[in-house]
This record gives C-alpha cells, sequence and structure tokens, in this order.
C-alpha cells in the first residue's frame, strides 16, 4: 500500500483532531478521533451495553449476512443461469423480478417482523433480499454475454444440455456472477445495519450497538461502531476479489 | 464413411416485412469416403449454414443428411467440426481444451491427461500446454482447436473458414500443418473456405456453389499429387476455372 494514497485521509484526520481540540467542534455533536479511538477500545473491552463486547456484535452481524447471502447465492447464481439460458423463463420471470426489486429491501422489515418475528430468520430474509437481486441479475447478464460459439462448439464435441452449462454457461459468466456478488455483499451488509435498528431478540449485532450507543449518548461509541462497519465492508470486499482473482484466473490477461 | 447430402433446403425467417430468405434450394451432394473436399462460392451463399446443417447444430427445412445411409439430425460423435473463431474456451488451458471431449465422452482423468498431452506433442504443442487460449496467437489457438477435435476420431471433420482470420503466412503454414495431420488418417475434410487458392492447395476436390440459394455449380477434382506447388500450371487453370465460375455469379 502506497503511502501516497492515504495522504489525504490522513490529513483530514489531523485536521479533525485539530479543530475537536480547538473546540471548534463541540464533543457531544462529534467527538475527535482520538476520543473514537478510544470508544473503539472501550467497546473492546467492556462493551456496549457492558458486557457485550464489540468483537460478539460484529460475530452475529457477520453472521446474519453470511446466512441471508448464502442463500442469495444458492438460490440466485442457479436462477440466473436457468434464466439466462431459457428465454421463455426469462419472458415469464422478468417481469416478476422488475417489480420486486426496485422496493428496497428495508420496506420489506415490516412484513419480515410479521412472517418470521423479531430475530435471526427476520434479518437473514432482508440481507437476502439486497443480495438476491444483483446476483440473480448479473448472472443472467453473464450467461448472455458468453458467445454462441462457445456452446456450438462443445455441443459438436458431445455435451449434453447440463454439460453446456456446467462447462460453458456457468465458467462463462463467472466473471459476471462475482460482479453480482461484490454488489451483493455489499447491499446486503448495509442492509444489515440498518435492520438490527429495528430489532435483534439475542442482543447482538453491530447495528443494535450502535443504536444501543446513541440511547445513553455515547457519540464516540457510534462513530467507532461506524468504522467497524465501513472497514470490514472493506474488508469483505477485499476478499471476495482475492477470490476472483483465484477462480478468474483467464481474464488477467484481458480479452476473451 | 460417405457423407450424402439430400434435397436440403433452408431458408431463414424475412427481417421485418420482407419474404423470408432462401439460403439453401434442394442442395444435393456426395463426399467419398478419405477425400478432402472444399466448398467454396460467393460469400453470403449458405456455405457456414449447409456446415451446420450436417454438423447438427441447425435442422434443415427440408432434406437429408446421410451418413453411409444414416440420417443425422443432431451433434455426433462421428461429426467434429472446427470453427473460424477457434471457440477455445478461455477458461481453460490449451490441455483443458483438448480434454474437453474426452471429458465428456467420460473418459478417466489421467487417462485423458495422457491422450491430451500425447496430442499435444504431436502437434508441437507440448511446451504450450498450460497456457491460456489468450496467451496464444491466432494459428496457435487454431492448432490447439483441431486437436481437441481431432483426438475424439471423428470420421468427417467439417471446417468453417477455419484459417480465414490468419495472416497469410499463417494461414499458409496451417494449411501444410493440416495436410501433415490429415495425411495419416482416413478422415473425410469438408472445408468451407472463399480462399481459391487455399481451396485449389489442400483438396481432392472443390464443390463451387451457386449465389443464394446455394446449389453445386460444379465439382472439379484436383489429381495434383501433394505437396503441391501453389504456382504450378495445372493449380494455375483450377484457379481460373473457379474463379470464372464464381465471377459468373457476381450481381454486381
Amino acid at each position: 500500500m502506497k503511502l501516497a494514497r492515504w495522504w489525504l485521509p490522513l490529513a483530514l484526520l489531523l485536521i479533525w483532531q485539530g479543530l475537536s481540540m480547538a473546540g471548534v467542534l463541540p464533543a457531544y455533536k462529534l467527538p475527535s478521533p482520538w476520543a473514537v479511538i478510544q470508544g473503539f477500545g472501550e467497546l473492546a473491552v467492556k462493551g456496549m451495553p457492558p458486557g457485550q463486547l464489540l468483537q460478539w456484535h460484529l460475530l452475529y452481524s457477520l453472521l446474519r449476512v453470511g446466512i441471508g447471502f448464502l442463500a442469495a447465492a444458492l438460490i440466485g447464481v442457479p436462477l440466473g443461469l436457468a434464466l439466462g439460458a431459457f428465454a421463455p423463463l426469462r419472458g415469464a420471470i422478468n417481469p416478476i423480478i422488475e417489480v420486486l426489486r426496485p422496493v428496497p429491501p428495508l420496506a420489506w422489515i415490516p412484513i419480515a417482523i410479521l412472517w418470521f418475528g423479531i430475530g435471526l430468520p427476520s434479518a437473514g430474509f432482508i440481507i437476502f433480499l439486497g443480495a438476491f437481486f444483483p446476483i440473480v441479475l448479473n448472472t443472467t447478464a453473464g450467461v448472455l454475454e458468453v458467445n454462441p460459439v462457445l456452446v456450438e462448439a462443445v455441443r459438436t464435441l458431445g455435451a449434453g444440455r447440463r454439460e453446456i452449462v456446467s462447462k460453458v454457461l456457468l465458467p462463462g459468466s463467472l466473471p459476471n456472477i462475482f460482479v453480482g456478488v461484490r454488489v451483493g455483499l455489499g447491499i446486503g451488509w448495509m442492509t444489515l445495519v440498518a435492520a438490527e435498528f429495528t430489532g435483534v431478540r439475542s442482543g447482538y449485532g453491530l447495528g443494535y450497538m450502535i443504536m444501543t450507543a446513541r440511547d445513553i449518548q455515547r457519540p464516540d461509541e457510534i462513530i467507532a461502531g461506524m468504522a467497524v462497519i465501513g472497514l470490514v465492508g472493506l474488508g469483505i470486499d477485499w476478499l471476495v476479489r482475492l477470490a476472483q482473482r483465484r477462480l478468474v484466473p483467464w481474464r488477467d490477461g484481458g480479452g476473451a | 464413411m460417405t457423407l450424402r447430402v439430400e434435397n436440403l433446403t433452408k431458408s431463414y425467417p424475412a427481417q421485418g416485412e420482407g419474404d423470408a430468405v432462401p439460403v439453401l434450394a434442394g442442395l444435393e451432394a456426395t463426399v467419398g469416403q478419405g477425400r478432402f473436399v472444399s466448398l467454396i462460392g460467393p460469400s453470403g451463399c449458405g456455405k457456414t449454414t449447409l456446415l451446420r446443417i450436417i454438423a447438427g447444430l441447425e435442422p434443415a427445412d427440408q432434406g437429408r443428411v446421410l451418413l453411409d445411409g444414416q440420417a443425422m439430425t443432431k451433434p455426433s460423435a462421428r461429426v467434429g467440426m472446427v470453427f473460424q473463431q477457434y471457440a477455445l474456451l478461455p477458461w481453460r488451458t490449451c490441455l483443458g481444451n483438448v480434454e474437453l471431449g474426452l471429458e465428456m465422452a467420460g473418459r478417466g482423468a489421467a487417462q485423458r491427461r495422457q491422450e491430451a498431452r500425447a496430442y499435444l506433442d504431436a502437434f508441437g504443442l507440448a511446451e504450450f500446454a498450460g497456457r491460456y487460449p489468450h496467451q496464444l496467437s491466432g494459428g496457435m489457438q487454431q492448432r490447439v482447436a483441431i486437436a481437441r477435435t481431432l483426438i475424439l476420431g471423428p470420421e468427417l471433420v467439417l471446417m468453417d473458414e477455419p484459417f480465414g482470420s490468419l495472416d497469410s503466412q499463417t494461414r499458409n503454414a496451417l494449411q501444410e500443418f493440416l495436410l501433415k495431420v490429415w495425411s495419416g488418417r482416413g478422415d473425410t475434410i469438408v472445408f468451407v473456405t472463399h480462399n481459391v487458392d487455399e481451396a485449389v492447395f489442400l483438396s481432392d476436390e472443390v464443390l463451387v456453389l451457386s449465389a443464394r440459394p446455394a446449389r453445386v455449380l460444379k465439382r472439379l477434382l484436383i489429381d495434383e499429387p501433394r505437396p503441391r506447388d501453389r504456382t504450378s500450371q495445372a493449380s494455375n487453370a483450377v484457379r481460373r476455372e473457379i474463379l470464372d465460375l464464381l465471377s459468373s455469379q457476381r450481381e454486381i
């Protein structure tokens, strides 16, 4: 990582710190970066509410995202492949997707609570919705982008329907599937925290932690929580890109 | 293996308002065992459509494709095809591409790897086994594609302008390569090209097709022994005849 890329954020942090110390920024509205770092330490050691440590909040949040995202991928990728491969199915299902897709995942929260109650299934469902549509749509687009000559070539080499899917359409749409996964995970992660604002039964979750910090007027811990969300989101995206480089090596030289 | 094409008729639906476009209208042809036959004709005359129907990639409206008297309607292990755009799977290495057909034939992993390596060796491609297609030149990619088709031992090999997107040096080299590979085998080859020199250099016979809808204008036999001299008088005479036939088909 080059230092040159980081000079601006670092400079802004320093200015922020300076303004806080000069008393320009009131600490009860925007605590200084240093106070946020201390708040972060407190979250990790003492917890918020006391005894419920940051690590556990993070773990629960990751678990919810993991479950929702996994369900979205397990249903979304095969559905996207099917939609890409069979035009009649695409024609039948696309209108449904087009109507459901613009409904923000958060707008599903009330009905999700009604169906699943407050708790993991509800949060998982919301994240599922956030991640599902980008995965389906990108997978379908990926299939449609596969050069039809490749399908014909493997047919002359003896491929049946199943092999056309497994040996051509799936690997051929993998680059687009990754785009869907990255977008889906990003939306899922954003959605999750908001979903946790509305309630969790376990008493754990980053969103829940932040709301608790707000209830007892701890802006330093609120911002520390937000920073954790941002950094973990960045980390997740980094992991997906790493997997992408591993699984899509033929894209390295460009052209395909 | 004898290929017989009977009364093949095919038209494509019109774009917009006009009538359907007839591409083949009662085309008849016979290709004998072990023959290298080129199809040549004005561009857009339906050569590729004919090849695709023989390959079973597309149905004919009427007529039949017979292999030793047996009607063919879908892709078969007896028929292989090589495409102009190589059609290698970009996510597989050369070795992986050559293994592809064996894989689908249910051959075990170790065995198909060994067979594919032997083929790449014989084709002078051993050092490229681990490369991806985009890392190779067009000529190399087409060699891999030919290996991928021939390893399955098809009795009939269809080639759709396989050297059409190569520069003329590479094209000549690949023509010689193809003849060398083919000389050791009994395959029948049907080779679509719009390059007269190529057809004359390679083929035992050349079927000159008419403008759309395609029919066989003339069947020319080329008896000259191989390797052929591209500039011999005999070759020139055949070339002239083909060029005359083709220009008679020109609309402008």
